[in-house]
């Protein structure tokens, strides 16, 4: 028996496994449908309304703020939840179009990865950041506030900042693992089609 | 398929799918997703986004071109939701160890339902532990694709998907010698 033969019965075994015969009602089609939209709809509310109570809880902060320095930490604090909530929305999980969904395997899977790839490198914009400014700036105003503090917060400090360069290592890993995959892809579609842009 | 011979609505077009690609998805969801209940839920999703697409498919490739294309595509979502496994893929250009008994069971002829049971659990953890373009060629391939049809699904050329094709049959031979060794003693 030669490679192909047994590349054919293979082939043969793999095409005779029994079916279950699923299939869908159109019933079923259009409840999952509904449900899967109103899920991405209730999670977009909620990132939604978590910026914007953010926004409004530091923002009214910063408006009575006693002093010049804090008013302006607190207006930090209160645009920072809504930037995530942009960024997250625009680079997230998000719904995939049709036509997306019909389009060559290969450039598909290598969009995919090239928006994980965004994702892990932006992590000190979208997830370090967002969560360091607001305990920094915290952690600043009890200091200006209290001298007899700088003691715990410079401990702290170091603490706070290996935390972010831990997460920032994390995700850099990953997303240079994912990196390799794109460059693989590209050389797979590069020789596939050597006269266009990839 | 030209235009002219197009289902008239959405539904129609479904049930065409299911008739004709029904099992064929069912055994791709199996090349994506070990878990059987998570399986389920993948081909749903699959029939999910296929109904959802035929909406839009307008002839201007083949149906089974756009069937596998979405079919793959979602289980490649699928599979990129859970980013601790993608650092466990293999590409066939690696050393990929042999399952066990792989081999005994496709040498022997494949005569015996449970060999071939068994053969095919073992086809399906090194399909399951490929990188998703390696895995979409292989299984089209299983379903009887040439390499002209799966080049025109995945966009690469079909002497590349050739190539691939070659590897995986050279990676299954290897074992299947190894297996037929083991098998003889």
């Amino acid at each position: 028996m030669d490679s192909d033969d047994r590349g054919l019965n293979l082939q043969q075994m793999w095409q005779q496994q029994p079916p279950r015969g699923v299939q869908l009602s159109k019933e079923e089609l259009t409840r999952k449908t509904s449900r899967l939209q109103r899920r991405i709809r209730w999670r977009n509310a909620r990132e939604c309304a978590g910026a914007v109570l953010a926004f409004v809880i530091f923002g009214w902060a910063a408006i009575h703020s006693a002093t010049w320095w804090a008013m302006a930490m607190r207006s930090v604090a209160a645009v920072v939840p809504l930037g995530v909530a942009w960024y997250l929305y625009r680079n997230g999980s998000v719904r995939l179009s049709e036509d997306e969904l019909a389009s060559a395997s290969s450039s598909f899977y290598r969009r995919e990865l090239e928006r994980q790839s965004r994702l892990l490198h932006g992590v000190l914009r979208w997830y370090v950041a967002p969560l360091m400014i607001p305990i920094l700036l915290v952690l600043a105003t009890v200091v200006a506030e209290r001298p007899a503090a700088r003691t715990g917060a410079g401990l702290m400090l170091p603490v706070i900042l290996g935390f972010c360069f831990f997460v920032w290592k994390l995700n850099h890993r990953a997303a240079q693992a994912i990196d390799r995959q794109i460059e693989i892809l590209r050389e797979w579609e590069g020789e596939s089609h050597p006269h266009e842009p990839v | 398929m030209q235009s002219e011979e197009l289902p008239r609505t959405q539904d129609e077009r479904y049930q065409d799918v299911v008739a004709g690609f029904g099992a064929a998805l069912e055994r791709l969801a199996q090349g994506y997703e070990a878990d059987a209940a998570a399986r389920d839920d993948l081909l749903q999703n699959i029939h999910v986004a296929l109904w959802q697409s035929l909406a839009r498919f307008d002839g201007r490739c083949s149906l089974r071109t756009w069937v596998y294309r979405v079919a793959h595509n979602t289980a490649v979502s699928h599979v990129l939701q859970r980013s601790r496994e993608r650092n466990r893929w293999v590409s066939l250009d690696d050393e990929i160890e042999p399952p066990q008994m792989v081999g005994r069971a496709v040498a022997a002829g494949g005569a015996h339902v449970l060999d071939q049971q068994l053969a095919l659990q073992r086809i399906l953890a090194l399909i399951q532990q490929l990188n998703p373009l390696e895995r979409q060629i292989i299984l089209s391939y299983l379903e009887g694709l040439d390499a002209s049809a799966i080049g025109e699904i995945t966009g690469l050329s079909p002497s590349h998907v050739a190539t691939k094709i070659h590897r995986i049959k050279a990676l299954l031979k290897s074992w299947f010698e190894e297996g037929g060794r083991h098998g003889q003693r």
